[in-house]
C-alpha cells in the first residue's frame, strides 16, 4: 500500500521542513508569496539595506519561507526577470546554545557561507575590478586594520595550508603560532570586529552589484531572544544595530518573529530594542488563510504530488472545504498536520478516495478537529 | 464556606496563581503614585533603574500641596541623595505587574498601558492628586486583587468581623487570624493536593516569621491605607487609627465573600460597589459596541506585530470602556466567551492557558 493508489507520488503534507531543495515547494498562500517577492526584489533593484519583519503565527510558513527563497531556484528567477546580477540567500537559526552569542552566528553564517565560497567570491571579484580596486574595496569597509589584513591575505591565498591557518583563525584560534603565521597581532574575538568581518563580505560581494546584486539573511525563530538571557540578548541586538549600520547598501535582513503572549509585555517589538525597530521599516504578516486560500493551498499542493492522469483523492471541494471549516484558525502547518493524517488513514483504511462519511469516521484521529 | 479559600480556591480551578501575595515596605501607603509612575512612561519608553527612583522623587514633589490636604498625608516621597524614597513604590508597582525591567531599564508593562490609554481616554480628574477616581479604584483594585489577593481580603475580613478594630491591635493579631483562616480552610474545602501542600507551605511560612511584629508593620500599614485610599474605610475612624468599613468597603466584602472570580465578576463587582443602578447587564445587540472598542484597540495599543493587538490590553480596554463610558457591565470572560464564539466574525481570537494571554487579529 503506498500513495500511488491515493494519486499521489508522495505525502504532500510535510510535517518537517524538506531536506532536498528539489521537495521544497510553494503552494497556494499567494499574497503572502508576492508581499515577499516584491520586497526582495525592491532590494534587488535599490540599493539601502533594509530590515524586514515577518510575523506571523507558529506554523504560519515563515520558516518554509526563508528555505524557499534560500534554497530554490526561486531568487534566481527573480534576478534574471529584473535583469540583474544573482542574489546570495542564506537562512540562520537565533544562536541560543552558547554563550558565546556573537561567534555562535559568525560560525551559523559561515556553516551556510563557506569560507571556501567567500574565497572563490572574492577570486571572481578580483577578476572582474581588478585586485588594486579591490584591495581599496576591502580597507574602506573593514573600518579595521587586522581584519582588512585578513581580507587582503585571503584574496592572496593561494596555498591549502595557508587558507587553512586562515580559516582556523577566523573561526576563533588565536594561538601564537597561527598569529605569528598569518603576521596578525590578535584573534577575531570582539563582537565589534565579527561585524565588521561579516559586512566586508557583503559589502565587497554586493559592490555595486557587480558580483551579487542583494546579499539575505533570514534570522529564524528570532522570537526566542525572549528566551535567552538579557546579558546575551542584549550583546546580540548591539552587534545587528552595529553589523546593520556597517553594511548600509545591498543587505536585506529578514527577521522571522513568532507571535506568542508574554506575562509583562505585548509581544516582541520591545526585543529590538530602538536602534534595530527604528530600522526596520517593512513588516509582513504572514496572516491566517481563509477558507478559500486553505483549499487552494490544499488543491495547489496535491497536484504538484499527482501522478499524471490521475485525480486528487478528495471527493470534491465541498469535501477540502468541510474538513478546512472543522480546523478552527487556520495556519499552514495545521493544514500540513490535518490532511496529512487524513492521507496516511485513507492508507490505512485501503481508501481510495477520500469522502465526507471516511472523514467522519476518523475525526477522533484530527488533532485539530473542531465541530 | 470561608470567602478567602473561596476566591482562591476559584482561581485555582482554572489553574491560575493561588495565593497571591506581595512584599510591600511600611512607607507604600498612597496609590495614587501609581499615576506619578505611569505618566513618566508618557515622555519615554524606559529609564535605567537607577535614574528612574531620582526623577519619581522629583516628579512626586510636586504633588506635595495635595498630599497636606489629603485624609491622610502618610506615605510621602521625598527627595533623597539614594532615591530610598521612591523605591519602595517602584517596587510595589512592579510587583503589582504595571512595570517591568529589562536590561537594568524600568519599562512600562501591558496593563500599565492600559492604565494610561485609559487615563487619557476617560480623562477624568479629582480636585485632589492622592483622592482616586472610581476608575483608578478600579484599575488598581483590578491589579491589588490579582497579585496580592491573599492579604486585602484577610485583613478587610478581620475588619468586618471585629466591626472596629485599631490599627495597632490589628498589627497584634493578624497572624493567628491569618493561620486560622488557612487552617480553616484546609478542612471546609475538598482542596486538591496541590493546592493543600501550597497551603501547608504558607502557614509554615508564617508560623517561621522570626519578627512577627516589624513584618506585619510592613504588611498592614499599606493595605490599610490602600483600603482607605479604594474608600472602603471610614475616614473619620481612619483619622483616629480605628478601622471600621464604610458602605462600600461593606459592599465589597459582600461581593467577595460569594464565589467571586475576577475573570468573571470583576466589572460587576465593581458595579456594585460604586456604582448607582444607572449601570445595565450587557444585552446582545451591545456587543457592537464590544467590537467597536476592540477594534479601537488596535490602534491605541498598537506596535511593531502588523494586525495583532495582545488579547489582556485589548479585552480589559474595552471592558473598563463598557462600565465607564457605556454604562454597560461586561465582564473579561464574557468577551472571551463572545470571541471564541461563532457569532464573531470579525476577529481571529488566540488564547494561551501557560501565559494566560493571547492575541487578537482582525479576519480578512
Amino acid at each position: 500500500m503506498n500513495y500511488e493508489t491515493l494519486g499521489l507520488k508522495e505525502n504532500p503534507f510535510r510535517l518537517t521542513p524538506p531536506l532536498d531543495p528539489k521537495e521544497i515547494v510553494w503552494a497556494g498562500m499567494s499574497e503572502v508569496k508576492s508581499k515577499l517577492e516584491k520586497r526582495i526584489e525592491l532590494g534587488i533593484r535599490t540599493r539601502p539595506s533594509r530590515i524586514i519583519l515577518n510575523w506571523g503565527s507558529y506554523g504560519s510558513g515563515k520558516t518554509h519561507a526563508s528555505l524557499y527563497f534560500s534554497k530554490t531556484d526561486r531568487l534566481q528567477e527573480l534576478t534574471t526577470k529584473l535583469d540583474a546580477k544573482p542574489s546570495k540567500s542564506i537562512k540562520i537559526t537565533l544562536p541560543r546554545s552558547s554563550s558565546d552569542i556573537v561567534q555562535e552566528f559568525l560560525r551559523s553564517f559561515l556553516g551556510q557561507y563557506s569560507l571556501e565560497e567567500i574565497y572563490s567570491d572574492f577570486q571572481k571579484l578580483k577578476d572582474e575590478v581588478g585586485e588594486e580596486q579591490l584591495v581599496l574595496m576591502i580597507t574602506n569597509f573593514s573600518n579595521d586594520t587586522v581584519i582588512g589584513e585578513v581580507f587582503k591575505t585571503l584574496i592572496n591565498t593561494e596555498d591549502d595550508k595557508y587558507f587553512n591557518i586562515l580559516k582556523n583563525y577566523i573561526y576563533g584560534d588565536s594561538t601564537k603560532s597561527t598569529l605569528n603565521s598569518l603576521e596578525l597581532p590578535y584573534g577575531l574575538k570582539n563582537d565589534e570586529q565579527v561585524a565588521n568581518f561579516i559586512a566586508t563580505i557583503i559589502n565587497c560581494v554586493t559592490y555595486e552589484k557587480q558580483h551579487y546584486s542583494s546579499f539575505i539573511i533570514w534570522l529564524d525563530e528570532f522570537e526566542d531572544i525572549d528566551t535567552i538571557k538579557k546579558i546575551l540578548a542584549d550583546r546580540f541586538t548591539t552587534f545587528l544595530r552595529q553589523f546593520i549600520d556597517k553594511t548600509p547598501n545591498n543587505l536585506m535582513l529578514f527577521l522571522n518573529f513568532t507571535q506568542k503572549a508574554f506575562m509583562d509585555r505585548e509581544d516582541l517589538s520591545i526585543s529590538l530594542g530602538e536602534a534595530l525597530s527604528s530600522r526596520a521599516k517593512l513588516k509582513i504578516d504572514f496572516e491566517n488563510p481563509t477558507t478559500d486560500e486553505a483549499i487552494a493551498y490544499v488543491k495547489e499542493l496535491s497536484n504538484i504530488y499527482l501522478i499524471e492522469d490521475k485525480e486528487l483523492p478528495f471527493e470534491d471541494d465541498a469535501l477540502i472545504k468541510y474538513v478546512v471549516e472543522h480546523m478552527g484558525n487556520l495556519t499552514t502547518r495545521k493544514i500540513n498536520e490535518t490532511f496529512s493524517i487524513i492521507l496516511e488513514m485513507a492508507l490505512i483504511e485501503e481508501k481510495e478516495k477520500i469522502d465526507q462519511t471516511f472523514i467522519d469516521s476518523i475525526q477522533d484521529e484530527i488533532i485539530a478537529w473542531e465541530e | 464556606m470561608n470567602f478567602v479559600l473561596c476566591v482562591h480556591y476559584d482561581i485555582m480551578k482554572n489553574e491560575m496563581i493561588n495565593f497571591n501575595s506581595i512584599n510591600t515596605q511600611t512607607k507604600v501607603r498612597r496609590l495614587a503614585y501609581v499615576k506619578t509612575l505611569m505618566t513618566m512612561f508618557l515622555k519615554s519608553s524606559y529609564y535605567p533603574i537607577n535614574l528612574f527612583y531620582k526623577k519619581i522623587e522629583s516628579e512626586a514633589g510636586k504633588q506635595n500641596d495635595d498630599l497636606l490636604k489629603y485624609i491622610n498625608n502618610k506615605g510621602f516621597i521625598e527627595v533623597s541623595k539614594t532615591g530610598n524614597s521612591s523605591k519602595p513604590y517602584i517596587e510595589t508597582f512592579l510587583a503589582l505587574k504595571l512595570l517591568f525591567t529589562q536590561n537594568n531599564m524600568y519599562r512600562i508593562s501591558k496593563y500599565g498601558r492600559v492604565f494610561n490609554i485609559l487615563q487619557n481616554e476617560l480623562d477624568i480628574k479629582t480636585d485632589n492628586y492622592f483622592l482616586l477616581t472610581t476608575y483608578e479604584k478600579a484599575f488598581l483594585l483590578y491589579s491589588i486583587l490579582e497579585k496580592d489577593g491573599l492579604y486585602l481580603q484577610l485583613i478587610i475580613e478581620l475588619i468586618e468581623e471585629k466591626k472596629q478594630i485599631s490599627i495597632k491591635d490589628t498589627k497584634e493579631v493578624f497572624q493567628d487570624f491569618i493561620l486560622i483562616k488557612l487552617e480553616e480552610s484546609m478542612y471546609s474545602l475538598d482542596m486538591s493536593s496541590k493546592l493543600k501542600k501550597d497551603v501547608l507551605l504558607r502557614i509554615k511560612r508564617i508560623k517561621n516569621w522570626e519578627n512577627p511584629k516589624r513584618y506585619l508593620e510592613h504588611i498592614i500599614e499599606p493595605r490599610v491605607n490602600w483600603l482607605l485610599d479604594l474608600g472602603f474605610l471610614c475616614e473619620d475612624n481612619f483619622q483616629k487609627n480605628i478601622l471600621v468599613l464604610s458602605e462600600k468597603g461593606l459592599l465589597f466584602f459582600k461581593e467577595i465573600k460569594t464565589s467571586f472570580d475576577i475573570n468573571q465578576n470583576f466589572f460587576t463587582l465593581i458595579h456594585r460597589v460604586y456604582f448607582d443602578n444607572t449601570v445595565v447587564s450587557l444585552e446582545k445587540n451591545d456587543f457592537a459596541l464590544v467590537t467597536n472598542y476592540l477594534e479601537k484597540s488596535f490602534i491605541l495599543f498598537k506596535t511593531s506585530a502588523p494586525n495583532r493587538v495582545t488579547a489582556s490590553q485589548a479585552i480589559l480596554y474595552t471592558c473598563y470602556m463598557m462600565l465607564f463610558k457605556e454604562n454597560r457591565i461586561v465582564n473579561f470572560s464574557t468577551i472571551q466567551d463572545y470571541l471564541s464564539s461563532k457569532e464573531n466574525r470579525k476577529f481571529i481570537y488566540d488564547w494561551y492557558k501557560t501565559e494566560q494571554d493571547g492575541s487578537i487579529r482582525r479576519k480578512k
